[in-house]
């Protein structure tokens, strides 16, 4: 078996978690020190680190992780409440590098969004840093660079990309 | 369901006061109508002064932004001579959208259609031809890039008019001066915008934008999740997050409004919290020492923890609060608005103390801050229900006392009520109006 199959396969099942919106599920996949980045919209091939100097749309630690669960499973996070439809699509799966027990992997993906019968679309690439636990992965880094040159309508981004 | 399809204002006014029984409605008309939207083009965005850019983007001379501002594209630069201008961001030939650059150094913008040459001052140095012009073809720059009527700044904030008989800068800043030196004499150094600004679409009126930034009232309700969060951050109790969210609103003049409270959020520059951890803490407490020995206790302690709010008329949003950010909201039509947000940072910060500045504004602000996208909901709910109900008044009344006749643009009034939206608003109507124009 390669190392491929069981990285889509962590991927896809976390792609389920988020469509599904099982939140609690989806932080049990987190390193304790995992972050969760969405670098601005405009700054091409920024550094994933460089959210200490620059203002990205997200740039969640570990804490902030937590929160954000605690908010969005709430019934106050009324951008998403009714919770929109979701639907992750991840593809073009590569495993750039391998460190020890570290994989290196980055993805495209393409996420439609249905809200009061509107269709948003959500598309780029994933870069994921994510540690072996046992026959599977937990993400250490998890940073998602958007395509589009703006972000249209539909409100923020309450549902995790 | 039937919206006035009326080219011209309806004689019917937009807001309307009771001051018997301390009623103010806005017609939701004004969030909607196209007419409103070419009026306020006309009188609004034609005269007021409009936030274009902070002077440390365009540090270096040759650098050049580009922006939507009231309406128009808009060359931010600084020049090789060190002056800095606003060019509308159109050929002279043609009219062609001259650079789509959101931002560079350039010495010259080539506009590639007929390729004319403009230098960074605006001027218009060839015509990619040797024949067919005369020799005074150019004469008095009138082919030269054409600069906007107005810039101005007032401590780094550059602001532009349209109007080239309107009064200064200064003047129409009014009070807002003394809140704008509240944020900027902290930082011996000045301030710099951060790279990454955040833009986004909104499909709701650009009014709704502005004025919620000066809405204190929603806070406990809509962002109860927000300040749960905020609570833990500062290792208050809720007692404590409740004795501390107390505050004043206030009326600048020429429409501007704002609000201050004390809640605590943290601030990076002088007012530690739990949540920006240990290593910053000698740093930041440092800096309130020094701002309370340099400004006195009163003034020091107001810039270290105070929270300000402020809504420069029409459309320019100043906070000083959990990040210190600078944001504008213009309308792409009656029912979509561009709004952007920058954040702002002292020059020369310490690295750990900028990269809790960054955090926490995101804890509260942007599209994917804990706040930012249920107003971002909430916007959006208003845009539908004006679409939907047949005739509706938006009600701002909350603080009106029956029978005063206190001047509402100069408003003194509990943070939570809304008399900062009646100053915001009492102004509109007057410059949707032709009453106030803000010329000499």
């Amino acid at each position: 078996m390669t190392l491929k199959e069981p990285v889509e396969k962590f991927l896809f099942e976390e792609a389920d978690l988020l469509d599904r919106w099982q939140l609690n599920d989806w932080e049990a996949l987190l390193t304790d020190d995992a972050e969760y980045l969405v670098p601005p919209i405009g700054l091409k091939d920024i550094e994933e680190t460089a959210y200490d100097t620059t203002l990205f749309i997200i740039a969640d630690d570990r804490a902030m992780l937590a929160a954000r669960v605690e908010r969005m499973s709430g019934k106050s996070a009324y951008c998403e409440n009714p919770r929109s439809n979701i639907r992750h699509l991840v593809s073009n799966v590569r495993i750039l590098e391998e460190n020890g027990d570290t994989l290196s992997v980055v993805a495209n993906f393409c996420i439609y969004r249905v809200r009061r019968s509107q269709i948003t679309q959500y598309m780029g690439q994933y870069r994921y840093l994510l540690k072996r636990d046992g026959d599977s992965f937990r993400i250490r880094r998890k940073t998602a660079y958007l395509d589009l040159d703006a972000l249209a309508g539909q409100g923020g981004l309450g549902f995790i990309l | 369901m039937n919206a006035p399809a009326s080219k011209d204002l309806p004689s019917a006014p937009y807001i309307q006061v009771d001051r018997t029984r301390g009623r103010f409605l806005v017609d939701k008309r004004a969030f909607m109508d196209q007419a409103v939207f070419e009026r306020e083009r006309n009188f609004i965005f034609n005269r007021c002064w409009l936030y274009v850019a902070h002077e440390s983007e365009v540090r270096e001379p040759g650098t050049f932004l580009t922006r939507q501002v009231g309406g128009y594209n808009i060359i931010f630069n600084k020049d090789r001579n060190g002056k800095v201008n606003a060019f509308h961001n159109l050929c002279t030939h043609r009219g062609t959208l001259l650079t789509t650059e959101t931002c560079g150094k350039a010495r010259v913008f080539t506009c590639p259609y007929h390729g004319w040459v403009f230098g960074d001052t605006g001027e218009l140095l060839n015509q990619n031809t040797t024949y067919g012009y005369g020799p005074d073809f150019n004469e008095g720059g009138f082919y030269n890039l054409h600069a906007v009527a107005r810039l101005e700044q007032y401590r780094g904030f550059y602001f532009l008019n349209m109007n080239p008989r309107a009064i200064s800068l200064e003047k129409y800043l009014a009070d807002t001066r003394e809140w704008i030196d509240l944020i900027v004499d902290p930082h011996e150094q000045g301030l710099e915008v951060t790279p990454g600004a955040q833009e986004f679409h909104a499909p709701c009126n650009w009014k709704s934008i502005s004025e919620n930034q000066i809405d204190s009232y929603h806070g406990i309700s809509l962002h109860s999740s927000y300040f749960q969060y905020a609570r833990k951050r500062a290792a208050e109790s809720a007692e404590q997050q409740a004795s501390t969210y107390v505050g004043r609103a206030y009326g600048f003049g020429n429409g501007h409004a704002g609000f201050e409270t004390t809640v605590r959020s943290g601030k990076p520059s002088a007012d530690w919290i739990p949540a920006f951890g240990e290593e910053t803490r000698p740093l930041i407490e440092a800096k309130q020492a020094e701002l309370v020995k340099k400004w006195g206790q009163e003034r020091g302690m107001r810039m270290a923890t105070s929270n300000r709010n402020m809504l420069i008329f029409p459309n320019t949003i100043l906070n000083d609060v959990m990040s210190l950010s600078v944001r504008t909201s213009y309308p792409l039509s009656p029912t979509t608005t561009l709004s952007n947000i920058w954040n702002l940072a002292p020059v020369g910060e310490d690295p750990l103390v900028r990269k809790v500045r960054l955090q926490n504004h995101l804890t509260f602000v942007g599209p994917g801050g804990f706040a930012h996208p249920d107003d971002y909901e909430m916007f959006e709910r208003r845009a539908i229900g004006d679409q939907q109900s047949p005739a509706f008044m938006h009600d701002y009344s909350k603080g009106m006392v029956p029978g005063s006749d206190d001047d509402p643009l100069y408003v003194r009034g509990d943070h939570a009520d809304e008399g900062q939206q009646r100053a915001w608003w009492t102004q509109w109507d007057r410059v949707l109006r032709g009453e106030e124009t803000f010329e000499e």
